[in-house]
């Protein structure tokens, strides 16, 4: 069982590493600028296919050692456990070295060629983008609260026919494998964990409707489309998300309620859906951001470009720019959004419902 | 920037409103039928009815583009760009009276600016007597009969060109050249004006 969900686990993440050069705009090339007028240059194509090639080849090295070592090597689950972990981390290692290399790369042949540097820079932006936004309404993720609400209630209602001792966590194999004492605080601290992830999404998704809607200066019109979808996309699968967690959260907590309800690993298909649903949800997005991509042509004429951010980028990766009162941005090497780590705004929006939840587990654990 | 209403739509969503209104009402009666434990089927109505309305909200608005750009390093200031390029793009049609401009926060994170200099902007723009600033539905753009011109302004806008045309004569422009400017920039944005 272990295993598999780690199978599913390595198998999405190695897919995504894989294909992100592809995914991603084409004119942030390993998390580095490039003015349209040279996204076809042939040593860029190059280190895409490379990247592609090298960290194929050692994830599929990478799945067969954990495979065989899975099954010859490690004797107990814990061994197990470490192993497979270590496996994936290695993975995502390798991938990193090389965006790591690539990006130096790609940095040493922007300065040497000088690309964009006689091009004027210039910001577009669709005054009435704003008014297409497709983003759902902040109602869709505040009726989850309601189920909470309800949830903690029912939970006081029936505090006398809980059992003494409360499971507060799970193992891979859907079994409950960690109990604590009965009190109030324990016996609803699962359904406010579950309040902060709510809180949380909501705060996020309120954050990239405030955030950017970035248009591509030479390309306006396919990328409005691109960056309204996105958001649209985006705003769903964080919905999905919340009501995902929802369930799962309210389950586990009536099965605190009702042990009888759900003997042995009846709850397995309960967290192999919800890891399916939110794995699934990314790849989704994945592939409808590449089916969203603008393709440049070979030979692009024009004497403008996007304002050049790489400076705001530490390593193309973090992103820090105190003008930008955007909290979120899309990222430049990977699938999803990213914080702008300059602005306060982002840090109560992940940071204390973040604290909040730790406190709450520190307490009940 | 205009809401057009597809044709069609609006009866397809009264219907869809006039059956909800029903399924919504039984739906209520079940409620306090029993209490607690149909609260779920309220709930799942309650979300069916609001993507219905998210649905035809989104499908019934349709509306024209209008694009602004603006160059961070060039030597006019970002607020002088803006309020140009919203000027230029109500002479251009693109947005019309009674328009309303996006919200100073939500175009100062398009633009990746601070929302003091679009701030700065909208107020300029007020004060030219383009737009009005209200608290609460945001900056709308002033209707031809509103912002008819002022004799101030009219000397205003005089005051404004004389250091052109005085750079242009000296530089050996004749009269008819600088008409000539004037009337083109009518035709690049595509106003009818004679002699062009």
């Amino acid at each position: 069982m272990l295993l598999f969900v780690f199978l599913t686990v390595y198998l999405l993440t190695l897919s995504l590493q894989v294909f992100v050069p592809y995914i991603v705009r084409e004119t942030t090339i390993f998390g580095v600028t490039v003015p349209e007028q040279n996204v076809k240059h042939p040593a860029l194509r190059n280190m895409k296919k490379h990247y592609a090639q090298i960290v194929g080849i050692s994830g599929v090295l990478f799945l067969m050692i954990m495979i065989a070592s899975y099954y010859y090597l490690a004797p107990s689950e814990f061994m197990q456990g470490i192993l497979l972990l270590g496996c994936l981390f290695a993975m995502l290692a390798v991938s990193m070295t090389l965006y790591w290399i690539n990006h130096q790369k790609v940095l040493k042949l922007k300065r040497q060629e000088q690309w964009g540097l006689n091009i004027k820079q210039v910001r577009a932006v669709d005054l009435t983008a704003r008014s297409r936004d497709e983003m759902l309404p902040w109602p869709f993720y505040v009726v989850p609260f309601g189920v909470t609400a309800f949830l903690i209630i029912f939970t006081i209602l029936h505090y006398d026919q809980i059992p003494d001792h409360i499971a507060v966590h799970w193992g891979p194999s859907g079994e409950a494998d960690s109990w604590r004492s009965k009190t109030y605080f324990t016996a609803v601290s699962m359904p406010l964990v579950m309040l902060m992830m709510q809180c949380m999404m909501w705060g996020v998704v309120d954050s990239i409707k405030r955030s950017a809607i970035k248009l591509a200066v030479n390309r306006k019109e396919e990328s409005l489309e691109d960056q309204l979808k996105s958001r649209k996309y985006m705003s769903w699968n964080i919905m999905l998300l919340s009501y995902a967690l929802t369930i799962l959260f309210t389950v586990l907590q009536l099965n605190n309620i009702y042990p009888s309800m759900t003997s042995g690993n009846r709850l397995l298909p309960i967290f192999i859906l919800f890891l399916c649903l939110v794995f699934g949800s990314v790849l989704i997005y994945a592939w409808k951001k590449r089916k969203l991509r603008v393709e440049y042509g070979n030979n692009v004429v024009s004497e403008v470009m996007d304002v050049d951010e790489d400076r705001y980028w530490k390593g193309g990766l973090i992103y820090v720019n105190r003008q930008d009162p955007s909290v979120f941005v899309e990222k430049r090497f990977g699938v999803g959004w990213t914080m702008n780590f300059a602005n306060p705004r982002g840090y109560i929006v992940i940071g204390l419902p973040l604290l909040i939840l730790l406190l709450i587990s520190f307490f009940s654990l | 920037m205009e809401i057009l209403l597809a044709p069609g739509a609006m009866p397809v969503v009264d219907e869809i409103y006039d059956a909800l209104a029903i399924v919504e009402r039984e739906c209520l009666e079940l409620i306090m039928r029993h209490l607690f434990f149909d609260c779920s089927i309220g709930l799942v109505f309650y979300a069916q009815r609001m993507i219905i309305c998210y649905i035809s909200y989104i499908t019934i608005l349709e509306m024209i583009v209008m694009f602004i750009q603006i160059e961070p390093q060039s030597d006019v200031p970002i607020y002088e760009q803006v309020t140009r390029q919203i000027i230029e793009g109500i002479a251009r049609g693109e947005m019309k009276p009674g328009d309303t401009l996006p919200s100073v926060r939500s175009l100062a994170a398009d633009l990746g600016v601070n929302m003091h200099t679009v701030n700065k902007s909208y107020h300029e723009l007020e004060q030219k007597g383009i737009i009005t600033i209200r608290a609460k539905s945001g900056a709308i753009i002033r209707s031809t009969e509103e912002r008819a011109l002022t004799l101030e302004q009219f000397k205003q806008i005089e005051k404004n060109l004389k250091p052109v045309v005085v750079e242009g004569m000296v530089l050996g422009a004749t009269a008819e050249q600088i008409e000539h400017m004037i009337k083109k920039v009518f035709s690049d944005l595509q106003i009818p004006a004679e002699g062009v």
